[in-house]
């Protein structure tokens, strides 16, 4: 446990020192004045989507970067002859995405919140954030695993994010039928909307239930069975 | 005497590969020794040490550690092993002090490191961003580094490459510092001076197999020529000859060259271990 503490102490901190972390802030900053010059009804029909960005796409951006770096330096190596296992290498680094996920939550909601006075459950979208961001850095570790350079885990994430997207789109273009909604759902960035909007409107249990299982699925399948065996390979051929 | 390691008809071949990269090879790492792996880039030797350090775990073949089969380890195994990288890995935007202390939090024991930062010449830059360091520099930490937990087996791939002779005999003093401590080291290298200057035992490594192996004093008595050459001045000349070296203190002609002539050199036949290297691996090579 004093190792895992000491790994995920290392992976904010060199959030810290890489400025990984200022960037982070950075983009939720801009949220943040947007949302803050917005009024209360448009801000609480952007605000899901902005935690959504961040908690989802960003994590993504912020964890590629830092494992190519980490990549390029070679330090992975030096973890892999130490006493501590794989498993807690890669939990710590899930941890530091769930760290800067929750800094943009907090920011983001608390704008709401404080500026407009809006009123949400900020325990059930604190547990609906770090599902997104666990499913969301899963299917990015897969890509991210599999990219040769940060180049192509770009390119990668702008297909997925379009794939993940478009649900979205034919939805609010009334493309898709509402008996297909179920299908809409196959996104997890939809099932994350589906989850944040609802502390800001009301929606059908089922649909939340739904999205909670199938985020929960998500990096429940892909952390055990594809990121591990992947990460490992990666981390010894360098 | 107690070995450290046994390996015995290791091969290994990797997943993408027809041909097998290590080809059968047997050795033996003796506790308390300087063992020298040497071969040509590709030989096999970074395999070797990656399959001892236990990051490559699917090898036919047997290896033990202190007499245990090494795939009965676990993590456990690196709570006693340093291992330095021929390419140092350290965290670019991190000082040399952030990057050791990280390292050090992973493992239950430590060394007192500032000691050892100061003793390699780092004491004063400790505070600076590594990706500032020198080449040389960085080789020096990640030799520290491979040590923060005080190891009893050292693995070391090139630990002098890219330093200059003073800070390369800074390391090997201190690598020769741990022998007597009774620690076991491990060095995989094609620098011969450092082979001659460190190794207790040497294994020629090459297309896999297993090319000679010996102590380094055997090595040069089996491939040096048994002779000595003697240059002197004659008639303002410099002139050569050469004797052979069985029985030279009966050996008229070479006694009666030494007291009748100027000696200006006398060399024995010793052969250098880099003459050994490029006879046991080019053989293989072109052979």
């Amino acid at each position: 446990m004093d190792k895992l503490f000491h790994l995920i102490k290392g992976e904010i901190f060199r959030l810290f020192k890489y400025k990984i972390f200022f960037f982070g802030i950075l983009v939720s900053v801009i949220w943040v004045i947007i949302l803050g010059l917005s009024d209360k009804a448009t801000a609480e029909s952007l605000a899901p989507s902005l935690v959504l960005m961040d908690a989802g796409l960003m994590s993504i951006i912020l964890l590629a970067s830092s494992f190519f770096l980490e990549k390029q330096e070679g330090t992975l190596h030096a973890l892999l002859v130490s006493p501590v296992s794989l498993s807690k290498v890669l939990i710590a680094k899930i941890v530091s995405a769930i760290f800067m996920g929750l800094i943009s939550f907090i920011l983001v909601i608390g704008c709401v919140m404080i500026v407009h006075g809006s009123k949400v459950n900020v325990f059930y979208l604190l547990f609906y954030t770090i599902i997104v961001i666990l499913a969301h850095t899963s299917i990015g570790y897969v890509l991210i695993l599999r990219a040769k350079d940060f180049m192509a885990l770009l390119v990668a994430c702008m297909g997925v994010i379009l794939l993940f997207m478009s649900p979205l789109l034919l939805m609010a273009l009334d493309i898709v039928p509402s008996s297909l909604e179920f299908l809409v759902f196959l996104s997890p960035t939809y099932a994350g909307q589906v989850l944040v909007q609802s502390q800001f409107q009301m929606v059908d249990s089922w649909k939340i239930i739904l999205s909670i299982a199938y985020l929960i699925l998500i990096p429940a399948i892909l952390y055990p069975l594809v990121v591990y065996k992947r990460f490992e390979k990666v981390a010894i051929e360098g | 005497m107690t070995n450290a390691f046994e390996v015995k008809d290791l091969m290994f071949t990797y997943p993408k590969n027809d041909k097998a990269t290590i080809k059968g090879v047997s050795f033996e790492v003796e506790e308390g020794k300087i063992f020298g792996l040497l071969g040509p880039s590709g030989a096999g030797k970074s395999t070797t040490q990656k399959i001892l350090t236990k990051l490559l775990d699917k090898y036919e073949g047997s290896i033990t550690y202190f007499g245990k089969d090494l795939k009965s380890y676990q993590k456990e195994f690196y709570e006693e092993v340093g291992v330095g990288f021929e390419m140092p890995v350290h965290f670019n935007k991190l000082t040399a002090m952030e990057n050791l202390q990280y390292f050090a939090g992973l493992y239950k024991k430590n060394i007192d490191y500032v000691d050892l930062l100061t003793k390699v010449g780092l004491f004063e830059a400790r505070n600076q961003n590594v990706g500032e360091y020198s080449k040389g520099m960085k080789v020096r930490l990640n030799f520290v580094r491979a040590l923060l937990n005080d190891p009893k087996m050292i693995f070391l791939d090139e630990p002098t490459a890219g330093l200059d002779p003073k800070n390369a005999k800074i390391l090997k003093d201190l690598i020769l510092g741990y022998k007597k401590q009774g620690k076991t080291i491990f060095i995989t290298t094609h620098l011969m001076g450092d082979v001659e200057q460190l190794c207790d035992h040497v294994v020629f490594i090459t297309g896999g197999i297993i090319g000679e192996t010996s102590t380094v004093r055997d090595l040069k008595m089996k491939y040096g020529k048994k002779e000595v050459k003697v240059e002197y001045v004659e008639n303002d000349q410099l002139l050569e000859v050469v004797f052979p070296l069985q029985n030279i203190g009966k050996d008229e002609a070479f006694l009666k060259l030494l007291e009748s002539k100027t000696i200006e050199t006398i060399h024995s036949g010793e052969t250098t271990l880099e003459d050994i290297f490029i006879k046991v691996t080019g053989d293989e090579f072109h052979g």
